[in-house]
């Protein structure tokens, strides 16, 4: 059959094509961030202590680093040590960051997707409403909320939050990831909630969702708006079209028919910009976890910071580089995938 | 000539064209007495807190700006009634009005002068206050109070033309003058100094002396709200600077040429637009040490791409319509395609961008602070305030964090708002 094998030809094309222009992306990506973080400090190393330190004492800690070597040899020793998850060592203690990246990654990914669902549940829900009720006051206060939470500091937001609901009311606790009290979940994938699940512990369970609810909250409220915006936009266009009316005129339910139909194609942007907004919930989720002293990726990056620790901070940045670009690889396939108009 | 024929100066753009727009809500109107409401309020306010000032001259400076505004109006008045008798032609009518203002700060800069070389005067003030002379406060002052004004009466015809997206507009243009008069006549208007130490109780309650308390050093928060949008300001203005000079001529130049530099520049840009742009401009802020400019730098390169996706797109679609080719033919050099035929096009969507920019860079510099790679203690400034009283709300002290933090969403909701209404009265086939 020839029309299907003309698809998957174009699909496999698409496919290779945008892998193919993944790997300059993070190459790029990489050069820049090794120029700013080792090359334009003149020398990370001395620039790491405060004071001036005996050149032997700095001769021997540039060499355990391995900032010894001339720029192109550091570069691609570097770049030969990605593929293998080597992302150098930290200047604290010349422990490896991979250890410290696999320690702190899971927080972070538990926090960014309880906030992502958050978002889109809160977003999509809101934005459907104000496309119902289109030039209404309704319509108008869903469409300024929107716009407020953009431009909320999401620390802010999140002391508020912590401040209304743990300090004053004292319904939640104000941070951390689980409370101290109890045993944390045994490690599987290390995302709290699901480990909890999988080993029946239904107590760790509920505790790890009530931690993280203000967290997750705050992040996601941030981030609605743009939900908001793109759903209400998408469902304006869906429910003029006929098969809505069709539908309505065949005697099906409004909420059928809202989100039973209208709602199902108008979700495919939706979905792109779930795998675009990746970027910005990884920016917010720095800010959110230092905010709520949660063990992520983002508290670690502020830490070696305040610490001058250039090497750490190489390596968590090349990290959340090479994750985004993966993760935008992966919707965008998914996108071609579903959509076939993108394929042509 | 007609009405719609004759707005020019800072509304050069922003011509009515009834036959595109469709008025779509007749609530404007309820937005623009909530936007003159609200203007009113905060000048009375300002009016206010010039007459308690700490320098003795809050409210002589605040009525010279407010002179100011006032005979920019009268002659903005005047030189669109001559024009419209015909009398004056348009470029005579804005010569006349760019005169007037040139005299205005001419002799508002004599005043602040005078003024600021008695030296009773200036021994009264204190030690940071003398740094930042009277007459810088006295022009940019009023001139931005001539903006607001102008804005209100000259902007309310041509933006009730767009109905609600061109109140919105104006509704964040105005926050933002306004905070930018504020910070501008700050140090004048100020009760206290905002940069001296314990001149109240350590984190104190709001009380009569301190209407929004005070900070754990025992600063005043009141003076520091009002003098702590400089630092925010300057970022922003900086940084946006930088990234429209040069996220748009490269945009640009790379997408008129087009090929393989295209190609080249594109991938560049596309790699940084899909970074995380709050951990880049860390790293960048990490490495490049605290300051104003620094922190601008940080945050310019992580929003050129934006400019150049935008710019690019635009001229890619640009470039294909047959006046460009219209103008090849009848053999138009390189340079005056660029500049005459494309970049008035382009540039709308550039200041839309430019507006969220400005949101996106008070956002990020707020970031910036909040992980510690702010400013030092003593320089006013709300994204400090704001990370300084993380520490203290722990213990019930809501003011520390409220005051500053409401003054950031309320300045970045003033550029995300103008943002937000620029596109849809700057752009109108992008609507719907």
């Amino acid at each position: 059959m020839p029309s299907i094998w003309v698809i998957e030809l174009t699909l496999k094309t698409y496919v290779t094509s945008r892998i193919l222009l993944t790997i300059p992306m993070i190459l790029l990506l990489f050069t820049f961030v090794f120029i700013i973080v080792r090359i334009l400090p003149g020398d990370p190393a001395a620039a790491h202590f405060e004071k001036s330190v005996d050149p032997l004492v700095l001769q021997e800690f540039r060499h355990r680093l391995g900032l010894d070597a001339d720029p192109f040899t550091q570069y691609f020793a570097y770049l030969g040590g990605i593929p293998f998850g080597n992302f150098g060592l930290s200047m604290q203690d010349f422990s490896p960051i991979s250890s410290h990246i696999a320690i702190r990654f899971p927080a972070t990914l538990e926090l960014t997707i309880y906030a992502m669902l958050f978002a889109v549940l809160f977003g999509v829900a809101l934005g459907v409403q104000s496309a119902k009720k289109y030039d209404t006051v309704q319509d108008h206060g869903i469409r300024f909320f929107g716009i407020v939470t953009y431009a909320i500091p999401v620390f802010f937001l999140g002391m508020i939050l912590q401040f209304i609901f743990s300090i004053w009311l004292g319904f939640l606790p104000t941070g951390t990831r689980f409370d101290p009290r109890y045993d944390a979940p045994t490690t599987i994938t290390g995302l709290y909630t699901i480990d909890s699940l999988l080993t029946g512990n239904i107590q760790a369970f509920v505790i790890s969702i009530r931690y993280l609810l203000l967290p997750s909250i705050t992040l996601g409220l941030i981030l609605c708006g743009i939900f908001i915006r793109l759903t209400r936009t998408n469902m304006l266009e869906t429910l003029r079209m006929d098969f809505v009316v069709a539908a309505e005129a065949r005697g099906l339910s409004e909420a059928k028919v809202t989100y039973g139909y209208a709602l199902k194609n108008a979700f495919l942007p939706i979905l792109t910009m779930i795998g675009l907004q990746f970027a910005a919930l990884l920016a917010g989720a720095i800010l959110t976890e230092t905010t709520f002293s949660w063990p992520g990726l983002g508290t670690y990056l502020v830490q070696r910071i305040n610490h001058r620790d250039y090497t750490a901070i190489q390596g968590v940045v090349v990290f959340f580089g090479i994750l985004v670009s993966l993760v935008t690889l992966f919707v965008d396939i998914l996108y071609a995938y579903l959509d076939p108009r993108i394929r042509l | 000539m007609t009405q719609k024929n004759i707005m020019g100066g800072i509304f050069i753009h922003l011509r009515p064209s009834k036959e595109t727009f469709q008025e779509r809500s007749m609530k404007w109107w309820i937005t623009f007495v909530v936007i003159v409401a609200g203007t009113a309020v905060v000048l009375a306010g300002l009016v206010f807190l010039a007459a308690i000032s700490r320098s003795g001259i809050g409210l002589q400076v605040v009525s010279c700006t407010f002179i100011f505004g006032v005979i920019i109006l009268i002659t903005g008045a005047a030189r669109r009634g001559m024009i419209h008798e015909q009398r004056l032609t348009i470029r005579q009518g804005n010569i006349l009005l760019v005169l007037v203002s040139a005299i205005l700060v001419a002799i508002m800069a004599e005043v602040g002068y005078i003024t600021i070389a008695d030296p009773v005067l200036r021994a009264s003030l204190p030690e940071a206050m003398r740094g930042s002379s009277l007459s810088t406060s006295l022009v940019l002052g009023g001139v931005l109070f001539s903006l607001i004004i102008l804005l209100l009466y000259e902007g309310y015809p041509i933006l009730s033309h767009r109905g609600s997206p061109g109140f919105v507009a104006m509704s964040g243009l105005l926050i933002v003058f306004a905070i930018v008069y504020m910070t501008a006549v700050s140090w004048w208007i100020v009760p206290y100094d905002p940069t001296r130490l314990d001149v109240g109780p350590y984190g104190g309650a709001p009380s009569l002396q301190f209407p929004l308390g005070t900070t754990a050093l025992g600063q005043d928060l009141l003076s520091r709200v009002i003098s702590g949008g400089g630092i925010m300001l300057q970022v922003a203005i900086i940084s946006v600077a930088v990234c429209f000079s040069i996220g748009v001529p490269m945009g640009l130049a790379a997408s008129y040429r087009g090929g393989l530099p295209d190609r080249a520049v594109s991938l560049v840009m596309d790699s940084i637009f899909a970074f995380p742009g709050l951990v880049l401009a860390i790293a960048i802020a990490a490495i490049l040490g605290p300051g104003v400019t620094n922190m601008a730098m940080a945050i310019a390169v992580v929003y050129i791409p934006s400019y150049f996706r935008v710019v690019r797109s635009q001229v890619l679609t640009i470039k294909e319509l047959p006046y460009i080719e219209a103008a090849i033919v009848m053999g138009a050099r390189n340079r005056d395609i660029i500049f005459r035929y494309i970049l008035p096009n382009i540039l709308p969507s550039a200041v839309v961008v430019m507006s969220i920019n400005f949101a996106d860079a008070v956002l990020t510099a707020a970031g910036l602070t909040f992980v510690g790679l702010g400013l030092p203690v003593d320089v006013p400034d709300w994204g400090w305030d704001l990370t300084f009283g993380s520490h203290e709300y722990v213990t019930g002290k809501w003011w520390s964090i409220t005051f500053p933090g409401l003054m950031i969403v309320v300045l970045a909701l003033g550029f995300t708002l103008a943002g937000e209404g620029l596109n849809e009265v700057l752009t109108p086939k992008l609507k719907e």
